[in-house]
């Protein structure tokens, strides 16, 4: 387990895992798809792409979360909006609260296709669940920073003050992840 | 009737709008209003009084009878004028009495407020209505009686009388459901024309007499009305003499006809009526402050009304309406004069006052006319009405009950004649002792030496005219409607008939010839005259005992809030494994007594095991829980709680979920993750911190609730009586919502608002997660820009962060 | 449901119960994982027999639907809801160096404070 001080961290972890991501990410879509008709679902496909995201975390450390560049509120409230919206679209039509519509498509080559309505349901709580899996990824990166913050800002501040004796900080040197 | 109301809740709005700034339009604006009203009411009379009743609904919720209802028959027109035209007198004169003072605005809305609230108890029909408007005028008393909200005394005052009169709105609220239930009905007009009888009837009488008795300051809640009277003067005057004390003859009035034979309801109000007739009088007897010496006969008044109102005969029913209006003109004439006087002299300290007939003139005869209507001497208009009350006792057809309310209330009426005196010679009179300190509790050890001089007459300004315009105007009706009896009791007659219509026949007379009643006033006078001059000498000096209800409410009150220290003390120890083990044990015990309440039989059905695997699966999984039990290290435990949720996912599929199987399976991977991001820090063994219980009591609960809680599942499967919507489900999942597997159709279709309730759950989870972080990097980036000394001094032990 | 998934339920239950009463956070979230395990197998087990997965098709006798559903969503709250404790223990650590629920301090003090005595105002 490393944080952002700098331990070793395995290659091939890393290199297995870029090459795992695309298969997860498309598991992940084609759990949630295919829950309407076989077991699978919003909630375990949302969570097979968490995964992903915590499988790169653990690979190649804080940066592969931080260059997604993806804010896990948003996510969160966009699962949420849309689970809503797609609850809220048949009133429009005059239809109940969360009732289904069912729109078959006869695109060529594939024959008959079927777009159920709460399949965009199942995709809103896909994507809120990632986003509170992120959010609690990213929790404990900042708090790693945060600690990292600290610490320089405390190495600063001995070192302005002149301070060499090292009796005060037998921790400092100390990775968590040896604990 | 419910635009006008409105006119009072916007007129207490727009006078409290201006806050601490100051607003002397407020009490004229307010004033207003109750003008209207009483305009109003005045058109509306001819034709009320002709049986054409009015009435008004808001529907709140109509299956339960809820909502406000209110209806103008005869007597809610009669309370009505009382309450807004003494309201607009009232709040004129608080004009002059309050001159420039900041809070004006405040007064006033509560003032009209009060108005409106009290104008609802005596228009109410639906009994909510009344429960509602009874506790708003509790509330504006509440805030009025504290008005000075610096003196401690006031604020001490209004809380006594709020959870006097609150708690006894609570009484009369049970009482109304009651009657309610009972009658079948939730209109007051309906219950009183069908009234139901039998035990629990006579239950309900009990309880809405007790909210009447609080209300009203009768024997024995009558202790918090005295302490009102750190209320401003008008205050005073207008809410506890002249309308709000009355609400709770209102409803007795309003019930007595029809229900004054059932259960206990006569007795009730005859003993404490009397006995607050009788204890309000010797207390008026003892005061010094004219003011409260006024309260105590207020509630000697109220007893005596309420007695009169509660028998609920044709003849005393009658008679105690006469009594009402009387009252409230001449109480409020009284109380508003003292106000006057209090503003002129600088004190109301019978003791001081000396001399005032000459230095003020008019309030003197205000005053002499006010007494002689609360002392029934003629002409007056309270002299016809104590005659009728008289003559309505001596002729109750009651027997017994008749005759001792007769006895009694002749001798309270000898005690009103003494303390009326008493106080008008007080306030007017020529000679006064001054305060010396040996007559006080507050003096010290001197003896006899003056504390407080006589007030000097010469040094009494005069009051404005239109300060004196008020009690002038209450004073003249009380003087004027004596000498008119005969259209005044005609005129109350058609009034009362909307409360007994045998009261069709009575009427007032100012001389009915030599009779009984006249010959008894002759001797309540003449007894109530000399009782005055043999005890001049001795209540000269008394100073006014702290009242033993007080007192005793007093120390009630302070018990209850150390015992509710102590309470707070034993159950809120601090300590959250505590807490955690009495509600777990607290859920064991409930689903326990469910388990032995049921049949057991049923449990015979359950089979060992479902298949052949299911056992050393099972086996796996409890072991691995277990083995949490016994882990010294975090992450082990984390691993072992991992473990044996995996395996928990295998039992959900032997057990047909491969849903939740996926699920879970995928759930204990991130949960280990997760705990292995937040475990990597954290030290690696568990500190053996402190226990709040020895171990074999933890053992012990933990078995218990572990033994109960798999008791309750196998009673819970063995007791379905209907069949489950799952099959429903399973037949309409293709057809309805288009999908297969039932388990994704019920979460995203049939119970798709639940799943939206849950991810909801879900995403306040996650902004919470995310809030944290972001509350701890704010504060972080503060103290580095601000506080970079104490970022060095934490420096100094960092080891206490790295551990 | 059978003895033997009561039996599982009992000692969950039972486990839990004893993990959460105690001082150390790690240990009282875990012990709520463990809680939540318990009650979903409860629901899970005394709601329906054993039977088939419940997918338009399969042969009878199938299972019932409905607390699966239930126990489905559960199980991904429990989940939210322990990240939620841990990150938190996690917070509580940097900040004061341990995982554990101290006793309420506050609490303690005014149990032992006597009450300040109420101003009745002068006598009336």
């Amino acid at each position: 387990m490393s944080g952002t001080d700098g331990t070793r961290r395995s290659m091939i972890l890393a290199e297995t895992v870029n090459g795992l991501t695309p298969v997860l990410l498309a598991f992940s879509i084609f759990l949630t798809f295919r829950g309407h008709n076989a077991p699978g679902g919003g909630f375990a496909g949302g969570l097979v792409m968490a995964a992903a995201v915590i499988l790169r975390y653990l690979a190649s450390g804080p940066e592969a979360v931080r260059s997604l560049r993806i804010d896990p509120i948003v996510l969160i409230g966009a699962g949420l909006a849309l689970a809503a919206l797609v609850g809220t679209w048949p009133l429009l039509d005059g239809g109940e609260f969360l009732e289904s519509s069912i729109w078959k498509f006869h695109p060529p080559l594939i024959g008959e296709m079927k777009l159920v309505s709460s399949s965009l349901f199942d995709i809103g709580v896909h994507v809120l669940v990632v986003g509170v899996v992120m959010a609690v990824l990213v929790a404990f990166v900042e708090a790693d920073d945060e600690v990292a913050r600290a610490n320089a800002a405390r190495e600063e501040l001995r070192s302005n003050a002149g301070h060499d004796d090292a009796s005060g900080d037998p921790g400092t040197t100390t990775s968590g992840g040896e604990r | 009737m419910i635009p006008l109301l409105l006119a009072h809740l916007v007129a207490f709005l727009v006078c409290l709008a201006p806050g601490r700034r100051s607003a002397r339009w407020a009490l004229p604006v307010a004033a207003a209003v109750p003008a209207v009203t009483f305009g109003w009411l005045v058109s509306q009379s001819s034709s009320v009084l002709h049986g054409d009743v009015p009435s008004a609904n808001l529907e709140w919720v109509p299956q339960l009878g809820l909502g406000i209802s209110l209806r103008l028959d005869g007597f809610g027109l009669f309370m009505g004028l009382i309450v807004s035209g003494i309201g607009t007198l009232v709040m004129l004169y608080s004009t002059a009495y309050f001159g420039r003072r900041d809070d004006l605005g405040r007064l006033a809305g509560l003032l009209v407020g009060f108005a409106g609230a009290m104008l609802g108890i005596v228009w109410a029909d639906g009994l909510l209505s009344l429960f509602v408007f009874w506790e708003l005028t509790s509330i504006t008393s509440f805030l009025l009686i504290g008005f000075e909200d610096r003196s401690a005394t006031a604020r001490s005052a209004a809380q006594r009388a709020f959870l006097v009169t609150g708690l006894g709105g609570l009484a009369l609220l049970a009482g109304l459901i009651l009657l309610g239930i009972q009658g079948g009905t939730t209109s007051l007009s309906e219950l009183l024309a069908n009234p139901p009888s039998g035990t629990v009837t006579s239950v309900a009488l009990v309880l809405v007499l007790a909210g009447a008795f609080t209300k009203s300051a009768q024997f024995p809640f009558h202790f918090w009305l005295p302490g009102a009277m750190a209320a401003p003067t008008p205050v005073s005057a207008y809410l506890h003499s002249a309308t709000m004390v009355k609400a709770g003859l209102v409803v007795v009035a309003r019930f007595a006809p029809a229900f004054a034979s059932v259960g206990p309801w006569r007795a009730l109000v005859v003993s404490a009526g009397l006995a607050s007739l009788v204890l309000g009088g010797f207390r008026a007897m003892r005061q010094q402050d004219a003011k409260l010496a006024l309260a105590h006969g207020t509630v000697s008044q109220l007893g005596f009304m309420m007695v009169l109102l509660g028998l609920g005969t044709p003849g005393t029913t009658y008679a105690g309406v006469a009594m009402l209006l009387a009252h409230a003109l001449f109480k409020a004439t009284l109380f508003l004069s003292v106000g006057v006087v209090d503003h002129s002299a600088g004190t109301r300290d019978m003791r001081r006052l000396q001399g005032l007939a000459r230095a003020l003139p008019i309030t003197a005869g205000i005053i002499v006319v006010a007494s002689a209507s609360m002392a029934a001497i003629p002409p007056t208009l309270g002299f016809v009405a104590k005659e009728k009350a008289l003559d309505a006792l001596l002729d109750t057809g009651l027997g017994a009950i008749g005759t001792v309310a007769l006895v009694g209330i002749v001798a309270g009426s000898v005690l009103t004649v003494a303390y009326t005196i008493r106080i008008a010679v007080g306030l007017l009179g020529n000679d006064a002792p001054g305060v010396t300190v040996e007559d006080g509790a507050r003096g010290g050890s001197g003896t006899g030496a003056l504390l407080e001089a006589p007030v000097d007459p010469s040094g009494v300004h005069a009051p404005s005219l239109a300060f004196q315009g008020a009690p002038f105007v209450l004073a003249a009706l009380s003087l004027v409607l004596g000498i008119a009896a005969e259209p005044v009791g005609h005129w109350l007659a058609e009034v009362t008939v909307s409360l007994d219509p045998a009261t069709a026949s009575k009427a007032l007379h100012l001389w009915t010839g030599v009779n009984t009643p006249l010959v008894l006033s002759a001797g309540i006078i003449t007894a109530g005259i000399a009782s005055w001059w043999f005890t001049v000498a001795a209540t000269r000096s008394v100073d006014a005992p702290y009242s033993t209800a007080t007192r005793l409410y007093d120390r009630a009150y302070d018990s209850l809030l150390a015992g509710a220290r102590q309470v707070t003390a034993v159950s809120q120890s601090g300590s959250l494994p505590l807490y955690i083990g009495v509600v777990l044990v607290s859920v064991g015990a409930a689903l326990a007594t469910a388990l032995l309440a049921g049949s057991t039989d049923a449990i015979s059905d359950v089979p060992w095991a479902n298949s052949s695997l299911e056992v050393p699966l099972v086996a796996l999984t409890a072991l691995l829980a277990l083995a949490v039990l016994g882990a010294r290290q975090r992450f082990t435990a984390a691993v072992l709680l991992g473990g044996s949720g995996y395996m928990l996912a295998i039992v959900y599929l032997l057990q047909g979920a491969p849903d939740l199987a996926i699920t879970q399976f995928l759930v204990e991977t991130l949960t280990i993750v997760v705990f292995l991001l937040a475990l990597a820090r954290l030290p690696r063994d568990f500190h053996p911190a402190p226990s709040w219980a020895p171990r074999w009591i933890r053992i012990v609960v933990s078995v218990v609730v572990g033994l109960t809680v798999a008791g309750f599942a196998l009673g819970t499967s063995q007791s379905r009586t209907a069949e489950s919507v799952g099959d429903d489900y399973l037949a309409l999942s293709e057809p309805e919502a288009g999908g297969r597997n039932v388990v994704n159709v019920i979460l995203v279709d049939f119970r798709g608002f639940d799943t939206l309730g849950e991810i909801t759950v879900l995403a306040v989870a996650g902004a919470g997660v995310v809030n944290l972080v972001r509350a701890a990097r704010r504060q972080q980036r503060r103290k580095q820009l601000s506080d970079g000394l104490e970022v060095e001094e934490r420096s100094g032990r960092p080891s206490e962060v790295w551990r | 449901m059978s003895f033997t998934q009561a039996a599982l339920v009992a000692v969950l239950a039972g486990a839990g119960t004893y993990l959460v009463m105690h001082r150390t956070l790690t240990r009282i979230i875990l012990g709520l994982g463990m809680l939540g395990n318990a009650v979903n197998l409860l629901i899970l087990t005394a709601g329906s027999s054993p039977g088939n997965a419940p997918i338009v098709g399969e042969q009878a006798p199938v299972a019932d639907p409905v607390p699966q559903a239930l126990v489905l969503t559960s199980i991904v709250i429990t989940f939210g809801v322990m990240s939620f404790l841990l990150s938190m223990a996690y917070r509580g650590w940097t900040i004061d160096g341990n995982d554990e629920v101290e006793d309420d301090i506050t609490d303690r003090r005014l149990a032992e404070e006597p009450g300040e005595p109420v101003d009745h105002g002068e006598p009336t």
